[in-house]
């Protein structure tokens, strides 16, 4: 398997009351496991609360679990030494929801796109001009919007220097947590395109998390499902619409608004 | 005015005081048919909330608003900031999009609810308790909440304590901007019905802003469609979900992921649109 997650748990501690002086233990991930092929894209589905962004965080190296095993092509990334995380972070990016606030807003967008090449030091300056030129082109932005800066640029165009910036280094594996959800249906369908349109030309694999099934069905070729922290489903897309194994995925199936 | 509208709106424009060339909703008209649930649709930058806010005065001071609005027999665009103040919260409310927001985090919810009733009626303490309790029945929030403050309740718990607010006193018209895209499916399920429910049970009109056309199908008898501050498309919800006329509706359809196939979404050439918008 190209990645295998075994067993992974994560429990946060968890503060409340007055002045926080109560506290309990929160299971943010409780024994989940799951593979996924190379090329394909797995879809992380689940409510808020429900542990898919602590799980992407971890498969990312951004949170170390409690307890589990990350497999990725054979090697478990869980106690990886400084510099082999150098080098599996090349192979891994991540896009995040919020295309506000995922840009430095001081960095023109040439900076933003030349940042990930300088730090991975793939080649020398003008490799890395020639780079960034070519992917900015690939999202469908164009040369002159390079020295521009962030805000000058809408959601859903921020949204594509974000890919870029995750696909500037070749990775192989590309975590998306909630792209399309703070955009627009007709800027969403832009973006999806886009991401099925360069997961075939670079035969990526992607994490895809989201609460929205309407994009698991356009996207996805399998899913988890999670609730609590818990793995409630897995399989095929196809498998999840038609026999939802579970109470819980056919009460989240009923209620996507609308039959179109 | 048509006798079975209770509110109608007639060239209504908004734009920035000190920058009157920037339409941001133009000449829109529309009327609301008593009893219905009738849902503005749009996406970002539309118009859709501009246009809700101006209904009962909540704009902006930066903004003017000119049009007529008549509300039943009386022209709000003309009432005084007093008068508005019987209008507010008793003959048309308001839910908003974020109950994290909307809720006063150092009051319990039951104060806060009690607050709109001592607002327009003249009672005691304990009245007010009692029939903020059973309102808080009716939305499906257990009574003894009434003490609770918001930073205790769920997000879905918290738009119930604001709907509560919002029909406590029975008003004509409920005005509910996107007051579901904050909260989770299953959630947004439940709160979408109890809308429906209370909608039915008061013969409340509603006027629902959403961006979701499905939202649109499950709750709407009319909508109207809404692109760069104009009116473009309106009519009975489901009719025109599945037979839209109007150029930008038929593109905005086609963006949304079905449910039933893995069909290829077709972002909306915009070229395209504006050749097309042209003809009409």
């Amino acid at each position: 398997m190209y990645i295998d997650v075994r067993n992974l748990k994560k429990t946060y501690t968890k503060h409340t009351g007055f002045l926080n002086t109560r506290s309990f233990k929160v299971n943010a991930l409780d024994d989940v496991s799951f593979s996924v092929k190379k090329g394909n894209c797995l879809a992380i589905v689940g409510e808020s609360g429900s542990g898919k962004s602590t799980l992407a965080k971890t498969i990312m190296k951004l949170l170390n679990p409690d307890s589990g095993e990350i497999n990725f092509m054979k090697q478990n990334i869980v106690n990886l030494s400084s510099d082999e995380t150098k080098i599996f972070r090349k192979k891994i990016q991540m896009i995040f929801q919020d295309p506000f606030s995922s840009l430095n807003p001081k960095f023109t967008i040439r900076e933003i796109l030349s940042e990930p090449l300088e730090i991975h030091m793939m080649g020398d300056k003008d490799e890395i001009e020639k780079r960034v030129i070519e992917h900015i082109n690939l999202v469908g932005l164009s040369e002159q919007d390079l020295s521009r800066y962030p805000h000058q640029f809408s959601g859903g165009q921020r949204q594509r220097i974000c890919i870029a910036r995750a696909l500037i280094i070749n990775p192989e594996v590309i975590v998306c947590d909630e792209p399309v959800s703070a955009l627009d249906v007709s800027i969403q369908a832009q973006i999806l395109e886009l991401l099925k349109k360069l997961q075939k030309k670079f035969q990526l694999t992607y994490l895809f998390i989201t609460h929205d099934l309407r994009v698991v069905k356009y996207i996805a070729d399998e899913v988890i499902v999670l609730q609590n922290g818990k793995l409630v489903e897995k399989g095929t897309v196809s498998k999840l619409f038609n026999k939802p194994s579970t109470e819980y995925t056919k009460a989240l199936i009923e209620a996507i608004p609308g039959s179109i | 005015m048509p006798a079975k509208s209770i509110l109608e709106i007639k060239n209504l424009n908004v734009f920035p005081e000190k920058n009157k060339k920037n339409i941001l909703v133009n000449d829109v008209s529309f009327s609301l048919e008593r009893g219905k649930l009738t849902c503005i649709v749009g996406e970002s930058g539309s118009g859709k909330s501009l246009t809700a806010l101006s209904i009962i005065k909540l704009l902006s001071s930066q903004l003017r608003a000119e049009g007529i609005i008549h509300f039943e027999k009386n022209d709000l665009a003309l009432l005084n900031e007093k008068k508005l103040r019987e209008y507010r919260g008793k003959e048309i409310s308001m839910i908003f999009q974020d109950p994290m927001t909307s809720l006063n985090p150092v009051f319990t919810v039951g104060y806060q609810v009690a607050e709109a009733l001592h607002a327009h009626n003249n009672m005691t303490k304990s009245e007010a308790k009692k029939i903020v309790e059973q309102t808080f029945q009716d939305v499906g929030i257990p009574p003894d909440r009434y003490d609770s403050y918001p930073d205790e309740l769920s997000g879905g718990q918290r738009q119930r304590v604001m709907i509560a607010m919002a029909i406590i006193n029975k008003p004509k018209l409920l005005i509910a901007d996107e007051p579901t895209t904050a909260l989770d499916v299953t959630v947004q399920k439940q709160v979408l019905n109890l809308i429906q429910d209370l909608q039915k049970k008061y013969q409340m009109t509603v006027l629902f802003i959403t961006h979701d056309f499905g939202v649109v199908e499950d709750i709407a008898d009319q909508v109207l469609v809404m692109f760069k501050g104009r009116i473009v498309e309106q009519g009975k919800a489901k009719n025109l979900i599945r037979h839209p006329k109007h150029p930008y509706t038929k593109a905005l359809l086609q963006c949304i992921p079905s449910i039933h196939s893995k069909k290829t979404l077709k972002p909306i050439d915009y070229q395209w649109l504006k050749a097309e918008m042209e003809k009409i």
